[in-house]
């Protein structure tokens, strides 16, 4: 998971080839398109452990103008302890939503909102014992997020973007928070 | 990756899904011993003791103790035999250190007492990766009402006024009636704690010609396991120990089981013959503290108490003193010695600068030559 997480930043910090006209260099940007795929490092408050920083990474895809839609998908895993029990929870958060955005010099900024499921896997060891039990939940779930994508050169953005989430747990609201920095590519 | 995958799959294959728990929910227990009091108490009661508060059976972890010198040196007069008769505990006893759990009982109906904690360290023996800890299930009446059982330290007679001031304890007024581990010395069944592999030579409760219990993992769970032993004799003990070896066991008695399936049966006997299952010790590693004889006569009223040399296992580095040792009363929940020197230091009798001296002026009751 880690080298993977690793390997999108690479490649998104990776030099694209320059396809300059001799009058931007390659720090001009020539994306305007209506299609941007971003993908990065995913930091949240697990969604059902309670303390704890749940790290993975995640991927979407957001296309229109001003106002857009966008599919997102991410995987954080946190691991905390408690004197009786080591518990790994794994989201996997899938979600589609929409987009409003402003185009503000080299960057866009903007407002997301994503609903969907969150999908919770969970191990439980007791401590100083064999015993291991798991168990799936699947959560309603969504989170509001500010953005802001900044283009850095050709096609690809500096991308972060964060905000609160939200997940009904057994019919309680659990609240939280989620948040992502990595690369874009608008062709 | 793989990871990611298997989550997807299995949450799509799913249908329903459970409930998460975090790091909340029930915790289940380490493991569950068997036990059962077995006897009939009519007769075993103490006196004044005509109905039963509530019968417990109590998981308690064994300390290790060296017993001090004057209790085992063969005594040097028949005044010194009866103190050692009434102030000292049997030397392959069981100390108890912590109590760690402890469950009701009905005579003659097995119960289970559950374990939700290994034993901290500090009742463990060996080093970091071959760590052993023992404990004996302690049947008794809980006559306080506090659900748990509560030790008692023995009580020295009044003392002068070298040291820091010492805490004397009330007796607990719980009533041992039995254990599953009492003395080296007869049978026992203990419950075995092991972390890592095992090693003989730390030589805690030994039971020396017992199959190693690092080699038997299927007797173990979570650490846990029940081992049995016959016992060796006193003599047999004593032997081994001046010859610096383990006193060896009967292998035919010895006996293993997983907890959750050996019955640990505990035979209620006369709480004075089983009493001292739950006396700690002051001190541990077979130290005798000296104590400053005080102006007054102390009450030597129910005690035994007699003068006697000091023991140097012939070594010959002792000075030419003669000691007072009292004994515990008789009432006391545990036997116990106080021992006054007319010259000396609390740790140290021989210590180069006394913190008292009354050789040339020794109290009007000091009743040894001085």
């Amino acid at each position: 998971m880690r080298r993977l997480a690793i390997a999108v930043l690479l490649v998104g910090l990776m030099p694209a080839p320059s396809r300059g006209d001799g009058s931007g260099g390659d720090l001009r940007v020539r994306s305007s398109g209506p299609l941007t795929v971003d993908g990065g490092l995913v930091f949240a408050l697990p969604t059902a452990l309670g303390p704890g920083l749940s790290t993975g990474f995640g991927i979407g895809v957001t296309r229109g103008r001003v106002l857009a839609w966008e599919a997102r998908a991410s995987w954080s895993t946190a691991t905390e302890s408690s004197v009786a029990w080591t518990v790994t929870q794994s989201d996997l958060r899938l979600r589609v939503g929409g987009v409003i955005q402003h185009t503000l010099g080299r960057a866009r900024v903007g407002l997301r909102l994503g609903v969907g499921p969150t999908i919770v896997h969970e191990t439980r060891l007791r401590n100083s014992s064999t015993l291991e039990t798991s168990a799936f939940s699947t959560l309603p779930a969504g989170e509001v997020e500010a953005f802001v994508a900044v283009h850095v050169f050709g096609p690809w953005l500096f991308n972060m973007a964060g905000g609160p989430s939200a997940a009904v747990d057994s019919g309680n609201l659990r609240g939280g928070w989620v948040s992502l920095i990595g690369v874009g590519w608008q062709p | 990756m793989r990871r990611v995958g298997l989550l997807v799959l299995s949450c799509a294959l799913s249908a329903g899904c459970s409930k998460l728990e975090g790091l909340g929910g029930a915790v289940p227990p380490l493991v569950q011993f068997q036990v059962e009091a077995t006897g009939d108490l009519g007769s075993l009661r103490p006196p004044g003791v005509t109905s039963d508060v509530s019968l417990r059976i109590a998981l308690v972890w064994g300390a290790q103790w060296w017993i001090e010198p004057f209790c085992i040196l063969p005594p040097e007069s028949d005044s010194a035999a009866a103190v050692i008769a009434a102030g000292c505990r049997d030397p392959f006893g069981f100390v108890p250190a912590l109590v760690a759990a402890s469950v009701p009982v009905n005579i003659g109906a097995p119960s289970s007492l559950p374990l939700f904690e290994q034993p901290p360290t500090d009742v463990l023996v060996g080093a970091s990766t071959s760590r052993v800890g023992y404990a004996s299930l302690v049947f008794f009446d809980d006559r306080d009402g506090s659900g748990t059982l509560e030790l008692s330290t023995p009580h020295s007679s009044a003392f002068g006024r070298d040291g820091p001031p010492q805490q004397d304890s009330v007796d607990s007024a719980d009533v041992i009636y039995g254990a599953s581990f009492l003395t080296m010395t007869a049978p026992d069944e203990r419950v075995v704690f092991l972390d890592g592999t095992f090693d003989e030579t730390s030589a805690f409760y030994p039971r020396s010609g017992c199959p190693d219990p690092g080699s038997q993992p299927a007797l173990f769970t979570n650490g846990f396991s029940v081992l049995g032993a016959g016992g060796f004799s006193a003599a047999a003990g004593f032997t081994s120990s001046i010859a610096g070896t383990l006193p060896p066991e009967d292998p035919n008695t010895c006996t293993g089981g997983v907890p959750e399936t050996t019955l640990v049966a505990i035979g209620a006997q006369a709480p004075a013959n089983v009493n001292e299952v739950s006396c700690t010790e002051r001190t541990l590693d077979g130290t005798t503290r000296y104590r400053e004889p005080p102006a007054d006569m102390p009450d030597l009223r129910d005690r035994v108490s007699a003068c006697a040399s000091l023991p140097s296992f012939d070594a010959g580095n002792q000075p030419n003193l003669i000691q007072f040792v009292v004994s515990g009363r008789s009432t006391d929940h545990c036997k116990g010695l106080t021992h006054y020197a007319l010259r000396g230091c609390r740790e140290n009798v021989a210590c180069p600068v006394p913190d008292w001296d009354f050789t040339a002026n020794p109290p009007a009751w000091w009743p040894c030559p001085s």
